[in-house]
């Protein structure tokens, strides 16, 4: 069955050639290239997507991620405009006779009156190709209200159509029926193992230090892969490097300072942001003596450096390390975090041609220490990667730009390792690691057909190689052992090549209407093996072995897309059809932790998911926002569960909808309001009960096979700032909130349980977590 | 472990709520229940009884009239007479560790078999207690001590009784953490209400590894996992409940 599917992708390699040589032929008359960067007048910060448009020509580029554009156009005068959603559009006149550098700054208006809601050049959203894309805009991140207060770009995206919150106050998130580990997390291009902080309640990612964030939920770009669902592509600021900043916030969870400045004025720049929370120094003000003992916290802080090296070259080192630490006293301890780092170096290796060179270090571990009596010890588990990564941008003319390159991946992922002093009666092990290389080649074309049809096509080529040292296993349909399989160092274990085809397409059919189309296969080869809703900290990653294959989505979407009143309004209606291969899940009373056979545990099947996703947007004026609204179905199908019937994904929420409004009241006060409702998560609830082991025992007859009740909530904040004077460079703001506004009871477990007052009967008892919670934030910057 | 953390959490910033609800559930059709057990102490016991819908009481209707028999792998059948409605014993059969047993059961016309392999017995030592804290409380725990074998695949399962009254939870362990060497894992219980002066008495049994795994999906359900579902039953024929030959052996002391 696989063998036909690569045939089927296989085919589109002619087809990349024919064009490409359709392109070259193409070009005869004589053009030349603007080139260059374009930048924030104040800070120096290169804007991601900036448009660059000639007035006199049709179609025209937008920045790279590193702030760089090309275009290559006949000789000639032009009139360019370069514009950027909140800054003061610039226009330059040019006389274009040779190739020319050109470097424009843009001033950040700053025009409160127009707090914009993301969207980049007014009409994108019609005229580019890529559908299923989502930016959000930080600014407006910071707005928007939230639990305690707490900002979060993560949950902020849940308010998008297609994304679905995977829990009350959780920052994680499913996409179009995906699994929450089916999404990758880029932070300046290394992956985010664990993206959340106490148990999913906050992102680990702190607003401060972002600059942009893209999330992809389907016709996924080439150079992304790895993972089914999406890729959130987070970009962290590069620092100011004109002038030092000084911000911060004080909140009721955590505060937050991030310092910015310049290295060499106009050459380099850094930054530094941070974020401590503090609930555990509230319990240390406690009068019980054993709660003071307790410790809960977390912290994380993010740095980035980077200097201009001549015309042609500019390097980033940036990084990240975050934890949570939570503790009972001495008896027990745990802590968990992710590390990244990425050392980049951009490179202009013509005026037409970009390149970027990685080298990202990514990290993910959790330890856990006890103590009880004699017993000591201390349980740790570590993924870490090596990744070195080549892109290229190609930009050939202003209807047609190349993207290819790729990369490789040293996965070394140790389950466990158990460290017990010589008094413990736990002994002293380690589960065996696993190794693997990760690898991928792409290339991808993003070229206008003609005034209205633009399109993007592009391969991936990605393989999984595991190798040893180490035993790997074979098992037969039960999970038993039948044989053991002795790998050296290097040694391969496993190997998996895919072809991931990537296609999309745009009709314009009026400068305000386009129809858009895409298809594109996604190849993941990291499971999360992970049996609870929401993210916790000993999750558990395995790479692709012997008898783990790679997991393998198709998506197929269709959009229409239109735009009113002079692009202020924004309508699009979305349609996704996506089928899953090689699912994972896992055979009653499997043990996850500490096994050496986990493998063993697990049953593969496959998943269907399928929906419309309506939205409404309101771009400018004092009152914006969006209305998002979603019907889908997500199902699975393994042949051990539910009879090997399709069964409802537990993210299988029927309807989901988000009404986003932010208003500003005054120049100085801002109003903001959001409000989601969505169908319960599907559940499994008992059908009866029985009596084993003198206990009630519960019945289940079929797996999610009920519904929790119907989520949602309001929200509301008010913001006020400082009186303006443009003198002075301190400001400040208060924000005040209010999550859950009119004190829903949403319920977050139900449980079935004997009645503790009658044990002759059973009762259903619902926890709810969140109702009425205010909080108030304080903001500076100077 | 997962509800450990949120129970912290939750703790930390003190904001649930929690009350008793109508949930309206299906009902399933009443479905047979066998719970076979054969030790190397107490001879055999089989209950047979049947679920009921969650909105009834917890009372379990039993089902008479059944044929049961065990027959060891020696080929000695044992028949099991109903000692009240839905028990049958035989006080005779007295496990030995090593051999293998397999339950028949007759009901209604159908059919259902299980066999269970007694593992040998780990010797259980003594009975360690210990004061520990543990969130906003300091409380007893038990810990019992015994050596563990060679070689991983051996599973432990432990009751515990406290002034005479059960526990209702049960503690099963396999030997990951604790192979090859002396064992005192305690069990945790975050509701002790253990004091000075309680008599506890623990049963540790020997079990093998379906019964293991059962035990392990019986208390996943009981803790409301996720995605529950009936454990994996060793009886075949379509019935819940389960068939274990186990070793078995109790130790009684005074917290102090």
């Amino acid at each position: 069955m696989q063998t036909k599917q690569y045939k089927a992708s296989i085919l589109v390699f002619p087809v990349l050639i024919f064009m490409l040589l359709f392109q070259v032929a193409a070009y005869a008359q004589q053009k030349f290239t603007i080139s260059g960067n374009i930048k924030d007048k104040k800070t120096g910060e290169s804007l991601i997507g900036a448009a660059i448009k000639l007035q006199e020509l049709n179609g025209g580029t937008v920045t790279n991620s590193y702030g760089f554009f090309s275009l290559t156009v006949p000789a000639g005068n032009y009139s360019l405009l370069a514009s950027y959603v909140g800054y003061e559009t610039v226009q330059l006149n040019i006389t274009l006779s040779a190739n020319q550098r050109l470097n424009i700054e843009l001033d950040n208006q700053a025009k409160l009156q127009d707090v914009v809601v993301s969207n980049r050049r007014k009409n994108d959203n019609i005229t580019k190709p890529l559908m299923g894309v989502e930016k959000i805009n930080i600014s407006e991140i910071n707005q928007l209200p939230v639990l305690l207060g707490e900002r979060d770009l993560l949950k902020s995206i849940q308010l998008l159509p297609g994304i679905k919150s995977a829990g009350e106050g959780n920052s994680g998130f499913y996409v179009r029926g995906g699994g929450a580990d089916q999404n990758l997390i880029l932070l300046d291009e290394a992956p985010v193992y664990n993206a959340a902080h106490l148990l999913g309640f906050f992102s680990t990612f702190n607003s401060d230090a972002i600059k942009d964030v893209t999330l992809y939920k389907g016709g996924m770009p080439a150079q992304y892969g790895g993972r089914l669902s999406s890729v959130v592509d987070i970009k962290m600021k590069d620092g100011n490097n004109k002038d030092y900043d000084v911000s911060g916030g004080l909140g009721l969870i955590s505060s937050r300072l991030n310092i910015e400045g310049p290295i060499v004025k106009d050459k380099g720049s850094f930054i530094i942001s941070g974020r401590r929370s503090y609930a555990d120094m509230f319990l240390k003000l406690s009068s019980d003596s054993s709660l003071k003992n307790n410790r809960i916290y977390f912290y994380d802080l993010n740095l980035k450096a980077n200097y201009t090296l001549g015309k042609k070259d500019r390097l980033y080192l940036s990084g990240y390390f975050g934890r949570d630490v939570l503790g009972f006293g001495e008896t027990f301890s745990t802590d968990w975090g992710n590390k990244t780092a990425t050392l980049r170096w951009n490179h202009i290796v013509s005026n037409k041609i970009f390149s970027n060179t990685s080298v990202i270090y990514s990290d993910y571990s959790y330890k856990i220490k006890i103590k009880s009596g004699t017993d000591k010890f201390i349980i740790t588990s570590q993924i870490q990667d090596v990744n070195l990564k080549q892109d290229f941008d190609y930009f050939i003319n202003n209807n047609s730009k190349i993207k290819f390159g790729g990369n490789i991946i040293r996965h070394n992922v140790s389950p466990g390792r158990i460290e017990a002093e010589a008094t413990s009666n736990v002994k002293s092990s380690v589960i065996q690691s696993r190794y693997s290389w990760e690898s991928a080649l792409y290339g991808s074309h993003e070229l206008a057909l003609g005034e209205k049809t633009n399109i993007v096509y592009g391969l991936r080529l990605s393989n999984l190689t595991a190798t040893g040292p180490g035993n790997y296993y074979q098992y037969d349909a039960n999970g038993n052992t039948i044989d053991t399989l002795t790998y050296g160092s290097g040694e391969k274990v496993a190997s998996y090549w895919n072809i991931e085809p990537r296609f999309s397409a745009s009709y314009q059919l009026t400068t305000q209407k386009s129809l858009k189309l895409s298809y594109n296969r996604n190849v993941q080869n990291l499971h999360l093996l992970s049996n609870a809703t929401s993210s916790t900290p000993t999750d558990l990653w395995l790479p692709s072995t012997n008898n783990v294959q790679p997991e393998i989505a198709d998506q197929f979407a269709l959009g229409y897309y239109q735009n009113s009143a002079n692009n202020v309004y924004e309508y699009s209606v979305e349609t996704y059809y996506k089928s899953l291969q090689n699912q994972i899940d896992y055979r009653n009373g499997a043990s996850l932790q500490a096994n050496d056979n986990v493998e063993s545990e697990l049953l593969y099947g496959k998943g269907r998911a399928y929906g419309i996703e309506f939205f409404v947007k309101k771009k400018t004026g004092r009152l914006n926002g969006w209305i998002g609204y979603t019907l889908s179905k997500t199902e699975r199908q393994f042949d051990e569960i539910n009879n090997g019937q399709y069964f409802n994904a537990r993210q299988d929420r029927t309807h989901d909808l988000s009404v986003v409004g932010i208003y500003k009241l005054t120049p100085r006060w801002t109003l903001s309001s959001t409000f989601v409702y969505s169908t319960g998560n599907a559940v499994t609830f008992p059908s009866g009960k029985y009596f084993v082991n003198e206990q009630t025992i519960f019945l289940y007859t079929e797996r999610n096979g009920y519904r929790m009740p119907a989520y949602h909530r309001l929200d509301i904040a008010a913001t006020v700032e400082n009186k303006k004077n443009t003198k002075r460079k301190y400001q400040s703001s208060w924000t005040f909130g209010l999550y859950n506004a009119y004190g829903r009871e949403n319920a977050y477990t139900i449980t079935f349980k004997d009645d503790p007052n009658d044990k002759t009967k059973t009762i259903a008892e619902q926890t709810a977590l969140f109702r009425f919670v205010p909080s108030i934030t304080w903001n500076f910057k100077f | 472990m997962k509800k450990i953390f949120l129970i912290a959490f939750i703790t930390a910033i003190a904001v649930s709520c929690t009350k008793q609800i109508n949930v309206d559930l299906k009902n399933a059709d009443p479905q047979l229940v066998i719970e076979g057990n054969v030790s190397n102490s107490a001879g055999a016991v089989v209950n047979i009884s049947k679920s009921v819908q969650f909105g009834s009481g917890n009372s379990f209707p039993a089902v008479s009239g059944a044929v049961v028999s065990i027959t060891d792998n020696l080929g000695t059948s044992y028949t099991l007479a109903e000692q009240s409605p839905g028990e049958y014993t035989n006080d005779d059969l007295t496990g030995v560790p090593g051999r293998s047993y397999t339950l028949n059961v007759a009901v209604n016309g159908n059919a259902y078999t299980a066999t269970s392999v007694m593992p040998k017995q780990t010797n259980l030592d003594t009975l360690l207690f210990e004061q520990i804290i543990f969130g906003n409380e300091t409380i007893w725990i038990v810990k019992p001590q015994y050596t563990d074998p060679a070689g991983f695949g051996d599973y432990y399962k432990f009751i515990e009784k406290i002034n005479g009254v059960r526990y209702p939870n049960i503690w099963v362990w396999d030997d990951n953490f604790t192979n090859n060497g002396i064992s005192t894992r305690p069990l945790i219980q975050t509701d002790s209400t253990i004091a000075i002066g309680d008599t506890i008495e623990i049963e540790m049994q020997c079990i093998d590894k379906n019964i293991f795994r059962y035990f392990t999906a019986l208390t996943e359900v009981q803790s409301n996992a996720t995605t529950p579902a009936n454990p994996d039953t060793n009886i075949s024929g379509g019935v819940l409940g389960y068939f274990s030959a186990h070793t078995s052996q109790r130790k009684k002391a005074i917290v102090q």
